[in-house]
């Protein structure tokens, strides 16, 4: 079966992968520092992640060099690293997605059976492959634009301009809070992964998704100190706390709404780890056909689950951000080879 | 191998008798014309012998005629090319063709020392009149629907294209039926991969036997299950031309009033003829309406239940303790008592179809007062349940289309919402955009123009612009983004 993956849909995956992270929020870390000082610094942090990125993208523009690419990573060598890294992604957001359903809930479904659920939906977009991812996501955008709307709408009553903590600030404060905030996480070499497929150039859809996942975390955290004041910094999940005081006219729970849009995307995280994961390990297993692949796929996800069971939220982001940063390591140095030998390759001709 | 007619008259009657039997309606009168034996070979029924009368024996017993007499050929070539009868350019030679002829309802003339036949339209069988369609009514437009009769529908449409791209092209289906069929498409819209397509696919179709148009869906739309149709159908004609206008392609069998339509995707399931007739204003606010009755119709009673057992706190109080105070007053948990009541109006609609009219309303008497009622005041079932399953009805009617796939949802989403709660509910729904996205119609994704995102969701998906900003430049199925997944 032949795909072509469009570039646009790519850029909007990694928008709701990135924008999915800001609603639901690792549990280890808090808010933490105001808006005054968190604007600039997530604003400081995404430009860092650009700066470290964007060559990569722009250096990918080249067909040519996609196309070495392509042929280079689907060595099982080079596969391999994506693959675990994929694996892991996956797991991350699935036991995030557990932990924030039991979070959200008075009585909730024990974890297995909310982790059983994301896998099973995982396995079955592991079968419909990228292209469903696309338009799954595409949908899932415009939902995440009315949660978002309806959102800012509801706490508009709530908001005070006097409730943001308003005072002198050092550079020092941004960078500390920009350090500490900056993850590498798996969405990037998972577009990267993608993005050898891709139709068309991505360098100005990728700025576009990471510019507007910081206007969003911008706006994040304005609105909620503007509506909770000091204790914004104090929650646990306070984009999810700005749900639960949002209401439009009788419309109470309008958290219920929005939780199933985060939920959903949550699980969309998970299938598009899974769909990456199965699209590298048929570079393991080329005589293997799609429903083998898939499950075994499945496997390694339940597998590398059992595994990592028993770490921490905090752990495990470690050890996902070490992972990103030596899967992007390596793909700089297999970019920057191909587009040498590309440029060799269009001087000899 | 086909067995070809002989020379001899009685042998070529002996043959049709062998094919036939003792068939009481297959009539044979043995004639002379220009003294040759001839013979004329019809199904009562089928045929009209006055028609066959009208159109030949008259114009034959005429006097003046220059019958050539004692030649078997020349009377042959005599009768199709120099006489005024409208004999069809194509005579029968084999014992097939013979046997196709006359089951079509034409006369067989079989002549005595020629081992061919000539054929005469002579039909006259009693068939529907072209009258309202059952389904798909329309407040405005066109009141014709399909008959079962293949020429006659063709017709209908040929009378709304009246340009020179519309194409019938025919094909039979069915070793026990020979059932005819017919794809209509306009040459200059179509894209000729996908024609290719549909036609190599109905080619590979073996079927025993084929009396709805319905059992070819399955052959032309991909193996992998889907709780949605790639094909479309419609009653209409004035439909089906204007999905010829779009370039897409119309399959029409015999027998059948229902016309397939490839491909098809999933916002035409919330379009109507009626849409283009109205304000541009009140035909988006129809179709919003529609999308919301498919998601009520879906989801209602499984959020229903899975908020009633596991967040009850989403409930306003009022709300709360009446379904509370009603599902203490019942005997079945809420989730089956939601299961119950659906399966009940499943069974109520379908005994209304079957039954015969005479006493069909007893059915719709049976259902209100002892279901609804009676079992409501006896406590048997809870108010707010069965509240909740009529709105689900009303909202499934308002797509007609969908209704099956609708059904099973159903079930599905109140199984998924009593047993996991709210996660369940929310899983299911991600698995529904899932199917929806992984399908393709004949290599265009099945929700186009919804995803991958379209101008054309908010020309005529979504809403509808008006005629001014529709005429400016027609659809096409081109317009939608074409996958490289190979079907």
């Amino acid at each position: 079966m032949k795909q072509q993956i469009r570039t646009q849909g790519l850029c909007v995956i990694l928008f709701v992968l990135l924008s999915t992270d800001l609603v639901i929020r690792p549990f280890s870390q808090r808010a933490g520092v105001r808006a005054q000082v968190y604007v600039p610094a997530a604003f400081l942090a995404g430009l860092l992640v650009l700066a470290l990125t964007y060559p990569l993208v722009r250096a990918m523009d080249q067909s040519p060099v996609r196309e070495r690419l392509k042929a280079c990573w689907t060595h099982s060598v080079w596969a391999a690293p994506f693959a675990f890294v994929f694996a892991f992604g996956a797991v991350q957001a699935l036991m995030r997605g557990s932990i924030f359903l039991q979070y959200i809930s008075d009585e909730s479904a024990p974890k297995w059976i909310s982790a059983a659920l994301m896998l099973a939906i995982a396995w079955y977009a592991m079968r419909c492959g990228v292209e469903t991812l696309l338009r799954v996501c595409g949908i899932l955008f415009w939902l995440f634009c009315i949660s978002v709307v309806l959102l800012l709408i509801s706490n508009v009553q709530e908001m005070r301009f006097y409730h943001l903590a308003l005072r002198p600030f050092s550079a020092s404060e941004v960078f500390s809070a920009a350090f500490k905030g900056v993850s590498v996480s798996a969405q990037i070499p998972l577009f990267l992964w993608f993005s050898a497929s891709g139709t068309r150039r991505a360098q100005k859809g990728y700025s576009a998704a990471i510019l507007a996942a910081m206007v969003l975390a911008a706006v994040f955290s304005t609105v909620s100190e503007m509506v909770l004041g000091t204790q914004a910094q104090m929650q646990n999940q306070t984009v999810y706390a700005l749900s639960r005081l949002g209401s439009i006219s009788v419309m109470q729970r309008l958290d219920a709404m929005h939780c199933a849009v985060w939920m959903m995307m949550e699980i969309t995280k998970v299938c598009a780890f899974a769909v990456g994961l199965r699209s590298a390990l048929q570079f393991f297993l080329p005589q293997w056909n799609t429903e083998r692949l898939c499950a075994g796929a499945l496997s390694l996800l339940v597998v590398m689950f059992l595994l990592c069971y028993g770490l921490q939220d905090l752990q495990r982001q470690w050890v996902e951000t070490a992972l990103s940063a030596a899967v992007l390591v390596l793909a700089a140095y297999q970019i920057q080879r191909q587009r040498r030998k590309a440029n060799e390759s269009n001087h000899g001709a | 191998m086909a067995q070809r007619l002989k020379e001899s008259l009685v042998e070529n009657k002996l043959l049709l008798k062998d094919v036939f039997g003792d068939a009481i309606d297959f009539y044979t009168k043995d004639i002379e014309i220009g003294r040759v034996s001839c013979c004329i070979c019809m199904f009562e029924g089928l045929s009209s012998i006055e028609r066959l009368w009208v159109m030949m024996l008259d114009t034959l017993s005429r006097p003046g005629q220059l019958i050539p007499q004692n030649d078997p050929q020349a009377l042959f070539d005599y009768l199709m090319k120099h006489s005024a009868i409208p004999l069809e350019h194509r005579s029968v030679l084999t014992v097939e063709d013979a046997r196709g002829q006359l089951t079509a309802g034409t006369t067989v003339i079989l002549i005595d020392g020629l081992d061919k036949g000539l054929v005469l339209s002579t039909q006259m069988m009693q068939f529907r009149s072209v009258s309202e369609p059952s389904g798909e009514n329309n407040v405005r437009g066109s009141r014709e629907g399909y008959t079962d009769l293949l020429r006659i529908n063709i017709s209908l449409v040929r009378r709304l294209v009246r340009t020179d791209g519309l194409m019938v092209q025919t094909m039979i289906f069915g070793e026990r039926t020979q059932t005819e069929a017919a794809l209509l498409y306009d040459r200059n819209l179509v894209d000729p991969a996908l024609l290719d397509l549909v036609k190599r696919r109905l080619s590979q179709i073996e079927i025993p036997f084929l009396f709805d148009s319905g059992y070819l869906s399955a052959f032309l739309q991909k193996s992998r299950f889907s709780f949605f149709q790639s094909v479309g159908y419609t009653e209409r004609p004035d439909t089906s031309a204007a999905k010829i206008c779009e370039g897409k392609i119309i399959l029409l069998v015999n027998g059948s009033p229902f016309a397939l339509i490839v491909p098809y995707f999933f916002n035409e399931n919330f379009q109507s003829m009626d849409d283009y007739s109205e304000k541009a204003y009140f035909s988006s606010m129809i179709r919003v309406l529609k999308y919301a009755a498919f998601f009520i119709a879906v989801m209602l009673p499984g959020l229903f239940v899975s908020v009633a057992n596991f967040t009850p706190e989403f409930l306003p109080s009022e709300l709360l303790y009446k379904t509370a105070a009603a599902e203490s007053a019942t005997p079945l948990p809420l989730f089956a008592e939601a299961i119950f009541v659906n399966f009940l109006l499943e069974i109520v609609r379908e005994a209304g179809l079957r039954l015969p009219r005479a006493i069909g309303h007893s059915v719709s008497l049976v259902a209100a007062l002892i279901l609804g009622d009676a079992a409501v005041s006896a406590g048997l079932l809870g108010t707010p349940v069965v509240v909740v399953a009529a709105l689900t009805a009303i909202c499934t009617y308002v797509v007609p289309n969908l209704y099956e796939p609708v059904t099973v949802l159903r079930l599905l989403f109140i199984a998924a919402g009593g047993v996991l709660g709210p996660i369940g509910v929310i899983a299911l729904f991600l698995y529904l955009i899932f199917n929806l996205c992984s399908m393709n119609a004949f290599g265009i994704p099945f929700t186009a123009p919804m995803a991958p995102p379209s101008k054309a969701f908010f020309r005529d998906a979504f809403i509808r612009k008006s005629w001014r900003v529709l005429a400016r430049s027609a659809f096409t199925i081109h317009d939608l983004q074409k996958t490289e997944v190979e079907e």
